[in-house]
């Protein structure tokens, strides 16, 4: 049971997680949650499809930003974005992915954002070849449709 | 809540600050006071720098001005305006906004970040062989990857996605942010002032873009997002008239956010429907005319700003009352504006 003022979130891989409010309500669904039942302020909230490694690393940014938001002192806005840099830095692509919608699911508006902004720094200035390697994404055109669609962009290849 | 009043020097400029003054939080505030502080007379004045006046940024909720800031930009410092070094105070007069963080990146919007550094292929490691196989990011949401999309300020970043695979071309068909920005089509390597050949070849093929999305995207989209329209040099292909028409099809395609930055001698003035739409939640207006504006009915409107425009205090207090649900109104680097009433709004 968590103590007052904190809450406890467990991972679909049943890891449980005692974070404070203030953390947790960075998640707009948690808020929600939290505030139209009490019942869950005290027991324990399921996140449902997020294993305990992501979640770690949700809180891990939650907790940054919150106490950023409440002391600007300490947390300067400089030390954030060392810190958003260092974080998403850090990910594989796996991580990227699972962060991506996990941040969706629990809406975790700066951190979705920011890893739609690592996306796009990837995807920035390549070549299609390159995305497709980057993302392994499967080319399923035929060579005459592909040559079709570069045709109507002339401008973009 | 009594109104409010502050007298600016007309065509305020180029004074350096150098001692900010502390604000205390308070329910009335006497703005003359401190706009007398901040506001010194003009120490010196370069040719074309005298518009500048700074920012002044209105909250609101529901009828009342949740905060007022004050912000004026300092010359010396023009180059780091991004940094924020402008901010000389701010002013919170009923209460705390929850996020007022974020208001201090206010001139992000301005001026785009500085491209980070491009990442090298195969800097993402770590990846098992078993997930490398896996085409995962085609599956996230189509609106994650519309995020995405519209992240990504290169219009050819966002149309070489389309050749990704079919997924992606739905994707992109989709997608309706609309982003016209005439600085992307400045051929690489080539000289920006000195080859008007170039110039004017650069010129046709933004202009091309622009006729051909509106023809071939746009228009068979039912609504679209945002449209934005950022054009630094015109020619007879660029007449207002075509500016007219493109605008309008964004109203006439429901567009929520519309974003229009068009400098042009003498100004540009929008079309009419721009003023009346009933989908627009934001609107930012650089550098064009707003001067004798006809009727004023946004009934969503929530965030305008204006910037860089000859202002009259009566345009703003048009604005006011005829948009029930605006919270955020910025007026930045703006003439012509000499004293502003704020009252306890409207409602």
């Amino acid at each position: 049971m968590a103590s007052k003022g904190n809450l406890t979130l467990k991972s679909c891989n049943g890891k449980e997680f005692i974070v404070e409010e203030k953390v947790a309500v960075m998640s707009t669904t948690i808020k929600n949650m939290v505030d139209v039942d009490d019942s869950f302020a005290q027991g324990v909230i399921p996140i449902i499809g997020v294993d305990g490694k992501i979640l770690a690393k949700l809180i891990e940014y939650c907790k940054e930003h919150a106490e950023a938001d409440e002391d600007e002192e300490v947390k300067s806005e400089e030390y954030l974005k060392k810190f958003d840099e260092k974080f998403v830095d850090e990910l594989n692509l796996n991580d990227l992915y699972d962060l991506l919608k996990a941040s969706n699911y629990l809406e975790i508006t700066k951190l979705l954002n920011l890893l739609c902004q690592k996306v796009a720094s990837m995807i920035k200035g390549k070549k299609p070849e390159e995305i497709r390697r980057i993302f392994n994404i499967k080319n399923d055109f035929t060579p005459e449709e592909e040559e079709e669609i570069n045709r109507q962009n002339p401008w973009a290849f | 809540m009594g109104p409010w009043t502050y007298k600016t020097q007309p065509r305020v400029s180029c004074q350096t600050y150098k001692n900010p003054i502390e604000l205390q939080r308070s329910p009335e505030i006497d703005v003359s006071a401190l706009i007398s502080q901040w506001f010194s007379p003009p120490q010196f004045l370069r040719k074309n720098k005298l518009q500048k006046v700074g920012l002044i940024e209105m909250k609101f909720f529901r009828d009342r001005i949740l905060q007022l800031k004050l912000v004026y930009r300092d010359h010396a410092v023009r180059g780091n305006y991004n940094r924020g070094k402008e901010v000389i105070g701010q002013h919170l007069v009923d209460g705390n906004l929850p996020s007022s963080r974020k208001r201090k990146n206010l001139h992000a919007d301005s001026k785009p970040n500085r491209v980070k550094k491009k990442k090298k292929v195969g800097e993402i490691n770590g990846v098992d062989e078993g997930i490398e196989s896996m085409d995962w990011f085609s599956e996230l949401p189509e609106h994650i990857i519309h995020h995405i999309l519209a992240l990504l300020r290169c219009p050819k970043d966002v149309a070489r996605t389309s050749v990704l695979s079919k997924k992606w071309k739905n994707i992109w068909t989709s997608f309706n942010t609309f982003s016209f920005d005439q600085r992307n089509f400045h051929v690489k390597g080539a000289p920006r002032k000195s080859c008007r050949i170039q110039a004017s070849q650069n010129r046709e093929n933004f202009v091309r873009h622009i006729r051909k999305s509106m023809e071939t995207r746009i228009d068979p989209l039912h609504s679209i997002h945002k449209f934005r329209l950022h054009i630094t040099s015109f020619t007879h292909k660029l007449a207002p008239s075509s500016l007219n028409s493109w605008i309008d099809t964004a109203v006439r395609k429901h567009v929520k956010e519309l974003d229009i930055h068009v400098k042009l001698a003498g100004g540009y003035s929008l079309p009419s429907a721009v003023f009346t739409s009933k989908t627009i939640t934001s609107l930012k207006l650089y550098s064009c005319k707003l001067d004798g504006l006809g009727a004023i009915q946004l009934p969503k409107l929530r965030e305008l700003f204006i910037k860089g425009v000859h202002v009259e205090e009566a345009t703003i207090q048009n604005f006011v009352h005829s948009c029930p649900l605006i919270e955020d109104f910025r007026i930045i680097y703006c003439g012509g504006l000499e004293r502003l009433h704020v009252s306890s709004l409207y409602i």
